[in-house]
């Protein structure tokens, strides 16, 4: 297992001065962390790599504004990639899909749902990619509604209603998750 | 009455997840708690769920980029700023020396008045190209001024007569090209 690198005030000065060794540490400690965010959102490698690389040319290029301890530096890099996810998220290309996505139904088959143990990834797996980023946000990575609704450029409420209706929808799949599963093992 | 659909679920968080309350325990009014509970269990189980490694090719490509990007913005700004800085320099202070020592500049600034006296003459001549030219005409005066002020400093009897008559003329010369107003009028008495 990788020993999580601690970044000091050091470093984030030599960043600044475009040292290429604490860029790259930089880029070591947070790159899992902006990677699994974007993952989590787009369900995709390709735009899970697009908002990687732009998150950290977007930290190295406007580093020298930063004015936090080295300890706030996380935070700011999550919000510099949730910006970029969310921004890309909006994007019509993306938000036509999301619109799909939503009046289809399931993103995944029922059938590659039962071939999969993680239920919870697979039930991700079937939510749009707007109420999957409110659920990872908030849930997970703890913004509030307020935060959420800015950044998605809509309101708090939208944040909140979005939220009760895809852990509403978590429930179901997983119900419905867990029936089959019984069924399939009632049935061998 | 609890429905199937629930019993099956908080078996479901049962076997997979901590801190919820057993089937045995819950009644009709625990149906919030129950909800709270669920939403918890979720929660800790979404944090739970696998981080995911990026490839290391990435990082290849953000470094090109970051190099491309500091080649492109952040050294210019600076260089921007000292080109305009010798430029106010030049024509502040080094442009009006490099006209003064030489006999030269009793034929520029005849040149100089001439054409005014024409601006002056000509209704049609601009505001903006008057001011810009009492400004230029008040910046010879100045530099007459200040060479004067350094020969008196080494002899206090001396009299450059050419120096003054050439400021006379160009004071001259500014009564014809004067804007009237409060600020030109106070400046002229001045001089």
């Amino acid at each position: 297992m990788r020993e999580k690198l601690k970044i000091t005030d050091e470093d984030i000065k030599a960043a600044k001065q475009m040292c290429p060794t604490s860029q790259k540490k930089i880029y070591d400690a947070y790159r899992v962390m902006v990677y699994s965010i974007a993952k989590r959102i787009f369900l995709n490698t390709g735009y899970a790599e697009d908002i990687l690389q732009e998150t950290f040319i977007d930290v190295f290029t406007k580093l020298s504004t930063f004015e936090g301890k080295h300890y706030q530096l996380g935070a700011w890099i999550k919000r510099i990639a949730t910006n970029r996810a969310l921004m890309m998220l909006r994007t019509p290309w993306i938000a036509r899909k999301s619109d799909v996505e939503i009046e289809e139904g399931p993103y995944l088959s029922f059938e590659h749902q039962l071939h999969n143990n993680d239920e919870l990834e697979f039930a991700l797996e079937t939510l749009n990619p707007v109420s999957r980023s409110v659920l990872w946000l908030h849930d997970v990575e703890g913004y509030t509604h307020a935060e959420i609704g800015k950044m998605m450029k809509k309101t708090e409420s939208f944040s909140k209603s979005q939220l009760a209706r895809t852990h509403k929808k978590l429930k179901e799949l997983l119900e419905t998750n867990q029936t089959i599963n019984n069924d399939v093992k009632e049935y061998r | 009455m609890m429905s199937k659909s629930i019993d099956n679920y908080l078996k479901y968080l049962d076997d997979n997840l901590v801190d919820v309350k057993t089937i045995q325990e819950i009644n009709e009014s625990d149906i919030h708690l129950l909800e709270i509970n669920r939403i918890k269990s979720l929660r800790k189980s979404l944090k739970n769920l696998p981080k995911f490694q990026p490839d290391d090719s990435n990082w290849d490509l953000i470094q090109q980029s970051i190099q491309n990007e500091s080649i492109k913005s952040p050294s210019w700004p600076p260089l921007k700023r000292l080109l305009a800085l010798s430029l106010i320099v030049f024509v502040c202070f080094i442009q009006p020396f490099n006209f003064i020592p030489d006999t030269g500049i009793i034929q520029s600034n005849n040149l100089m008045a001439s054409s005014v006296d024409q601006i002056g003459d000509v209704s049609t001549a601009s505001n903006m190209y008057a001011l810009l030219t009492q400004e230029l005409i008040y910046r010879e005066i100045a530099a007459i001024d200040m060479l004067l002020n350094l020969d008196s400093q080494d002899d206090p009897f001396s009299q450059n007569k050419d120096l003054i008559i050439q400021r006379d003329s160009l004071i001259d010369a500014l009564l014809h090209v004067s804007l009237i107003n409060d600020a030109s009028s106070l400046r002229l008495i001045q001089l």
